[in-house]
């Protein structure tokens, strides 16, 4: 865990902590979730057309607690992408 | 045997087999100071996701999330909104705390404003704030628990000595056991709580409407207007949900228990993993939903929404039943109150007494400290809500109002090297100031927008402009000894 990217690890090697900013792809995938229920709170806030006898705006919040761990999965593999190489090389188990 | 006995005796003997597990989820370990508020840092996936979830279980959701499904109508759906959208900010900042954490051994969430601003005053200034929005939530964990025991023993226990007891044995655990304890008293509540409550959601609307759609059917024809934003206020609407979301994803983990339990990972990849996850853990949220909107139509005159659950289910249930939801609901109150006391207990004697006050204590004076004052604060809190009146989530709201106000020096001081402690400071009391002038004067909502949410734009605002007036060049975190 502790060998993240070659660049990475001469950024930690420093003598003082910097946080490494997330990449932009992951950015954009969890900005997704941000937009559909909040954001767009106007367009789905209203009861019809009911979706399994729920109305749409309880429909559509719940049906992104199952769609925000799938934007976020996306971005985990994003950010670990880097990091999964060296790891390997060095025997990790990712 | 009468049915409040019965429903007392089983919630008695929840609240003694958590209270068993808490004390002795500690009791083979040295509890120094590290120990005691991160557990030594050695939390995996499983541990630090119970922790967290158990912190998001709280008696907040289980009574106040039906209570304002009841009360207030669609607007309780700002509930799942911030709760899904705060696990996405977790993804990006707290394996970046938490590395930080290991880098400086951070205990605290004022540690890390002292290892990036170097500054005792801020770092006080952060603890005590800290402190004092705590109790707020501290309230809403006892009062819940209150109204458990006052309905389970259909009004012949009076509140008050129910809340003395239960927070007595929460202080006993948490000086004992420290975070050890309380995490394993969460695995209980959890298990006992998640499978009543999916119980509750799905059988109630069965047993009265026959099915969740003919109860929403039977709900819009009732009361129309209730299932859309405003529901049954004039002034939660879309630009109120907007900001209250975005308030409480942004506050979320700058509550200092939450923030502080990031530490007590393994990695930062476990938090990374954990945050990916969680959303899926909050789809009994809902559930709680629907309880309270089937309490509306089936019990359509309560004094207080916080009921409703509660009200429903001793309609409904034999009283047996009602003593193990009543007992997961009392442990789901002590878990997180036992976590919100340890938070700050540590932060006063840590960060606030010790560098200002005494500055030569040793790391066991601070740890013997620290539980005195967990008892100290439990008295505080006992005795503010004897005077409260505020429903669950307005006390919850108060609390986010104020702890949302870290969130641009943190946020700023992980990512932005020209941020100055000036600024900060400056930021943050500006935005303290003006949550607390808002929500004192019961201005909140304002203009249709969250108070705490105008304060934390306010703070945005000052916090950059007197960091690049006030430029000292490059600005970092501390060198590492």
């Amino acid at each position: 865990m502790l060998l993240q990217s070659g660049a990475h690890m001469e950024q930690r090697n420093d003598q003082r902590f910097h946080a490494k900013r997330p990449s932009l792809g992951s950015i954009l995938l969890g900005l997704i979730p941000f937009t559909a229920a909040c954001f767009s709170v106007s367009l789905w806030d209203r009861v019809h057309p009911l979706v399994l006898g729920l109305p749409f705006n309880f429909f559509w919040l719940i049906l992104w607690l199952l769609l925000t761990p799938l934007c976020m999965w996306g971005a985990y593999r994003l950010e670990t992408r880097g990091a999964s190489e060296p790891q390997r090389k060095n025997g990790g188990t990712l | 045997m009468s049915a409040s006995v019965v429903a007392l005796t089983i919630i008695s003997a929840i609240v003694a087999a958590g209270a068993f597990v808490g004390f002795c989820g500690g009791s083979h370990r040295k509890m120094d100071l590290e120990q005691w508020i991160v557990g030594g840092r050695g939390f995996g996936l499983l541990m630090v996701w119970l922790l967290m979830a158990g912190e998001v279980y709280t008696t907040f959701t289980f009574l106040g999330a039906s209570g304002w499904a009841y009360s207030r109508g669609a607007p309780v759906l700002y509930i799942v909104g911030y709760t899904c959208l705060a696990y996405v900010v977790s993804f990006y900042i707290l394996p970046e705390l938490w590395e930080a954490g290991r880098r400086y051994r951070l205990q605290t969430q004022a540690d890390f404003f002292q290892v990036r601003y170097n500054n005792k005053y801020l770092t006080a200034f952060v603890a005590l704030v800290g402190v004092i929005f705590l109790i707020p939530y501290l309230q809403l964990q006892i009062t819940g628990l209150g109204i458990i025991v006052e309905v389970a023993s259909f009004g012949g226990i009076h509140r008050t000595p129910a809340m003395v007891i239960a927070f007595a044995i929460v202080a006993g655990f948490v000086s004992t056991s420290g975070i050890r304890g309380v995490a394993w008293v969460s695995v209980l509540k959890d298990f006992v709580l998640f499978f009543a409550a999916v119980f509750v959601g799905v059988a109630v609307p069965h047993i009265y409407f026959g099915g969740v759609g003919p109860m929403f059917a039977a709900l819009e024809r009732a009361k129309p207007g209730h299932l859309v934003m405003p529901g049954s206020t004039t002034d939660l609407g879309h630009s109120w949900y907007i900001s209250t979301v975005l308030l409480c994803t942004f506050g979320f983990y700058m509550w200092p228990q939450f923030f502080g339990a990031s530490f007590t990972a393994k990695s930062g990849d476990t938090l990374r993993r954990n945050a990916v996850v969680m959303p899926l853990y909050i789809i009994t949220l809902p559930l709680m939903f629907f309880v309270g909107m089937a309490a509306l139509l089936v019990l359509p005159r309560l004094a207080n929404g916080d009921l409703s659950m509660l009200m429903i289910v001793r309609k409904t249930f034999p009283p047996w039943f009602l003593g193990v939801l009543g007992g997961a609901g009392a442990l789901t109150a002590m878990v997180p109150a036992a976590m919100q006391l340890l938070t700050a207990a540590s932060l006063f004697a840590k960060n606030l007494c010790r560098p200002i006050l005494a500055p030569r204590m040793t790391d066991q004076q601070v740890a013997k400290l620290a539980k005195i004052i967990v008892l100290a604060l439990t008295c505080a809190a006992l005795g503010s809500t004897v005077f409260n009146s505020t429903t669950l989530v307005g006390l919850l709201l108060v609390g986010f109002g104020g702890v949302a106000q870290f969130f641009p020096g943190v946020i700023l001081g992980l990512y932005s090297k020209r941020v100055t402690m000036s600024g900060v400071f400056a930021g943050m009391a500006t935005g303290v100031l003006i949550a607390v002038v808002l929500m004192v004067g019961k201005h909140d909502p304002i203009m249709g927008l969250n108070a705490g949410f105008i304060a934390l734009c306010f703070n945005f605002a000052v916090t950059a402009a007197v960091s690049l007036l006030m430029s000292t060049g490059d600005t970092g975190f501390a060198p590492i000894r």
